[in-house]
């Protein structure tokens, strides 16, 4: 059984075939990371799971029921910066439980863990333009992971990062997800990050945007980055990227 | 020259600006209640705002002062036709601001609120209303200077016998210079001091998060 059930969809843009017969299922609790070359669909994908958009044909199921909308239980965090630029940090986080209305003393205590959590906690008071871009993508990770969701969709969330900050914010990442039931669909382009977050890789061509190629990474966590296994299924990927 | 100030703070003429600004504090509020009333309502959805961007920009094509024939006609001379030129003089530039920062609202960030489950007045209150309120408050500014040119312009003709307007066209038939003159000076000097301490005031308060750390 699948939380995420994708057969047979096509979506068009117009007269461009931007995804072309994908069919995809994600179990509980697995991460799954999608790798491409830029335009293949990849946010689109992830927007049509969403439900900000709506498949050409073909099927598209969440925990079983065909998807018509935005859905709570599945948060996506967008390739693009979202964060409202009037609200402070702390204010962002506490978006979707303001929305949701929870009790004000809930509130600010998961926002104050999530802050603690994404390694923020001084900063809650800042807004948006005056942290760095790294920050921001924590904050946005904070804002949807507070809400708990079961199915997390992550759209490059840690491009145009320096290489030290993105190593530290994928074990964060690593270790919000960890012990959680949650599924996680991964966007990067970063294949060695693909390897060390997921339980599998699926990598996509483009022109129309298809699933080429579906690797299960069969390595115990935290995995390291030098093992031989780890770079081998590195080189493969590339590979098929190239190829 | 020393008349000028004598006169200007005399018990007669503080009446008559006090008049004055009496009817553009009630004429552009109700501008302004009305201007969001209609503009928030019709921002959700695309065919009410492309209707009441038409029926702006008709309102605003014709010079406010021009309705005061008409209005005289239903209304009759005096208050009512005076503060009703201010509304409409007041209105549409407020309203054509709401509706371009609308349209204007980042996709992803209303998307966001609706994956939290924001329903169409949480949209507006969390979304919207703070997209719209840098635009909203340039609307503002803009609006009250066409608020108070029209208000001036029809205390002038609408037959009121108060008002720095109504001031001005007695002053010139007694052939008062320095009556026109400060009757001017004070009408400048009016909108100035609104703008300035006022509305830029506000306008600080509500755009905090847009200064730079560490500015002052
Ligand atoms: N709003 C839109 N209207 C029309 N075409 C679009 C729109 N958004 C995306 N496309 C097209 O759909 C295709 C896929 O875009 P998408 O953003 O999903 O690519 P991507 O794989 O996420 O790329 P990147 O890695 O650069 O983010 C592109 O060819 C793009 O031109
Ligand atoms: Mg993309």
């Amino acid at each position: 059984m699948g939380v995420i059930k994708i057969s047979n969809l096509y979506k068009k843009n117009k007269e461009l075939n931007v995804l072309e017969n994908i069919s995809i299922t994600v179990q509980e609790g697995e991460f799954i990371a999608i790798v491409g070359p830029s335009g293949c669909g990849k946010s689109t994908l992830l927007k049509l799971i969403a439900g900000f958009e709506k498949p050409t044909t073909g099927d598209l199921e969440v925990f079983g029921h065909s998807v018509v909308g935005p859905n709570k239980q599945c948060m996506l965090v967008f390739q693009e910066h979202t964060l409202y630029p009037w609200r402070s940090v702390a204010e962002n986080i506490a978006l979707g439980p303001e929305i949701q209305r929870w009790a004000k003393s809930k509130r600010a205590k998961k926002v104050q863990d999530m802050l603690v959590a994404v390694g923020l906690e001084d900063f809650a008071d800042y807004y948006p333009h005056q942290i760095s871009g790294g920050m921001c993508q924590r904050a946005s990770l904070a804002r949807a992971f507070i809400m708990e969701p079961n199915i997390l969709l992550l759209d490059e969330p840690f491009g145009a990062l320096d290489a030290l900050t993105r190593l530290e914010l994928q074990e964060q990442l690593l270790r919000l997800w960890e012990g959680t039931k949650r599924s996680v669909v991964l966007i990067t382009h970063d294949v060695e990050e693909a390897v060390f977050l997921a339980d599998r890789i699926l990598v996509m061509g483009s022109l129309p945007g298809r699933v080429i190629k579906e690797y299960h990474v069969d390595l115990a966590r935290v995995r390291n980055r030098s093992g031989a296994r780890f770079t081998e299924l590195k080189e493969e990927i590339l590979n098929s990227l190239i190829g | 020259m020393s008349r000028l100030f004598t006169d200007a703070f005399s018990a007669k003429f503080v009446d008559t600006a006090t008049s004055s600004l009496y009817r553009l504090v009630v004429g552009y509020g109700i501008s302004i209640c009305l201007a969001l009333v209609l503009g928030l309502l019709a921002a959700p959805i695309s065919l009410a705002r492309s209707y009441l961007r038409a029926l702006a920009g008709i309102v605003q094509s014709v010079p406010p002062i021009a309705w005061t024939p008409f209005l005289v006609l239903i209304l009759g001379f005096g208050e009512r036709s005076v503060l009703t030129v201010v509304v409409i003089a007041g209105l549409s530039p407020i309203v054509l601001s709401i509706l371009n920062a609308t349209e204007g609202v980042s996709l992803n960030r209303l998307r966001l609120a609706q994956l939290f489950g924001a329903n169409r007045l949480q949209l507006t209150l969390k979304v919207y209303v703070p997209e719209i309120i840098p635009d909203l408050l340039t609307g503002i500014q803009i609006g009250l200077g066409n608020a108070w040119r029209s208000l001036i312009a029809a205390e002038m003709v609408g037959g009121v016998n108060r008002g720095l307007g109504w001031s001005l066209t007695f002053s010139s038939e007694i052939a008062d210079m320095a009556g026109v003159i400060m009757g001017i000076v004070v009408i400048g000097a009016l909108a100035t001091l609104i703008d300035r301490l006022i509305l830029q005031s506000l306008s600080k308060r509500l755009l905090k998060w847009r200064e730079d750390h560490g500015s002052n």
